[in-house]
């Protein structure tokens, strides 16, 4: 499996979209931090805060670390040279999401770089930018990585089910943010507080002691999706 | 390989070999020059697959093919849509596989025109059956080229033949036309010999099947022999 890992890391730092992808959101977050300064918000403490209001975002960004790892395998029938040499296709898919996390978790270094080195360069130092407000953000920051892995599962779970991106990217945003409003049309509501979306909400609460649903929620998502993009990958005709 | 080489565009030929270097975990990093080179692809520097032309794409398909050494090879139509130089070059590298590298090649193709100049054993198969294997040298027996005389009586020609040059392969086929299957290239004094004798000869050609036709009569029930 390192093998393949290794393989697909080589892959993606042979060419230029994944820099330019860490170049923009790197950028954007300068930018964030440079448009707080001077104003009422242009403390440290504050950036931190607007930080953690931003933690669901970054799910909107995963589908694109799919699309590299996966999706372009099936775009240009690449996958059956692998198969035809004999690798297991649960071992594949395997690799490759563990590949998608791992890309992932450099960019979300590379962003929290970007983010916190611009804080320092253009916001204020202010009383209430303390050690424990980090280490309360980085908890958050800790508990939505396992919200992004899952989400990570998803999207690659659809990326194989479906050959085009295009619809795949749609299923994946669809059950992200629209199945609440399904739920809803079922008389499910009750199942709400059970989705993905609804996670980074119980994150961004002031109280760090109810994180064991998202976790709880973000495991077995990730299993089920794992299961299901498996199955699916072992049936799929990859020439 | 399995038709058309599926890699990544935006790599270029040392860098989709090299990818699949590592996912198999092949520690012998000369491998992917070495292929390169043995298919003709070594000087294409900086240039991308997705830059490549159908000829280039298939040699670096074959050169992801061979990098490891195998025993054997299996190729599914590897030279549909080749032009007839890529062809030729696809050819000659299969050839100098086998030679060089002691190489066992399996082709599945259609073109059967081309597998004739490159094949030593051929298996014939029909809606997913198997229905013959043979060696070329076998296949070219039935499928031999002979010389055709038709002339007033097939008999006679069939004796003058035998008399005068020894023929040992003569097949009459009917009473006025007579099969030879040696000195196919030179009918003339064969020709000559018959007139002198006072034979009619009406027609002299050369004949035989070619391995489309041998294959279309095997598939339709009937054999050349």
């Amino acid at each position: 499996m390192a093998k393949l890992i290794h393989a697909d890391f080589y892959k993606t730092f042979h060419r230029v979209y994944f820099y330019i992808l860490v170049a923009g959101l790197a950028a954007l977050c300068f930018l964030m931090n440079y448009a707080m300064r001077g104003g009422m918000l242009g403390n440290m403490s504050s950036s931190v805060q607007f930080a953690v209001m931003l933690l669901e975002y970054p799910v909107i960004i995963l589908p694109m670390v799919t699309q590299i790892v996966f999706s372009e395998e099936f775009q240009f029938h690449t996958l059956k040279n692998t198969a035809s040499y004999g690798t297991n296709r649960t071992l594949l898919f395997t690799a490759k999401l563990i590949t998608s996390i791992l890309l992932c978790m450099i960019l979300a270094a590379v962003v929290l770089a970007a983010y916190f080195g611009s804080m320092f360069i253009f916001l204020k130092h202010d009383a209430e930018f303390t050690s424990s407000l980090l280490n309360n953000f980085f908890m958050r920051l800790g508990v939505s990585c396992a919200v992004y892995a899952a989400c990570i599962t998803m999207s690659a779970f659809f990326t194989v089910l479906f050959r085009r991106n295009g619809l795949a990217i749609f299923f994946y945003y669809g059950v992200f943010y629209l199945m609440q409003y399904f739920l809803v049309l079922l008389h499910l509501e009750k199942f709400e507080s059970y989705l993905l979306e609804a996670q980074f909400a119980t994150i961004r609460k002031l109280s760090v002691t109810s994180f064991q649903k998202p976790l709880m929620v973000s495991a077995v998502t990730t299993l089920v999706f794992f299961i299901a993009g498996a199955v699916a990958f072992r049936r799929k005709d990859l020439c | 390989m399995i038709e058309t080489p599926g890699l990544f565009p935006y790599l270029t030929a040392r860098e989709n070999l090299e990818y699949y270097r590592i996912q198999r975990g092949n520690k012998d990093k000369g491998c992917v020059e070495r292929a390169l080179q043995f298919v003709g692809l070594e000087g294409t520097g900086r240039k991308k697959f997705k830059g490549f032309s159908l000829g280039m794409k298939q040699r670096l398909g074959l050169a992801l093919a061979i990098m490891d050494n195998p025993e054997i090879l299996i190729l599914d139509e590897p030279i549909n849509g080749l032009d007839p130089m890529g062809i030729k070059d696809f050819r000659s590298i299969i050839l100098k596989m086998n030679r060089e590298k002691k190489t066992t090649v399996l082709i599945s193709s259609h073109i059967l025109g081309e597998l004739s100049q490159i094949a030593t054993t051929y298996s014939f198969i029909n809606s997913g059956r198997l229905v013959q294997h043979i060696s070329a040298k076998d296949l070219k027996e039935k499928c031999r080229s002979f010389l055709c005389i038709v002339s007033d009586s097939a008999d006679r020609t069939s004796e003058i033949l035998k008399n005068n040059f020894q023929f040992k392969n003569i097949e009459v086929a009917d009473e006025h036309t007579v099969h030879v299957n040696e000195k196919v290239d030179d009918p003339a004094p064969a020709v000559k010999a018959l007139v002198e004798n006072g034979v009619m000869v009406s027609q002299v050609y050369q004949s035989g099947i070619n391995l489309e036709q041998y294959f279309v009569n095997l598939v339709e029930g009937k054999e050349n022999g």
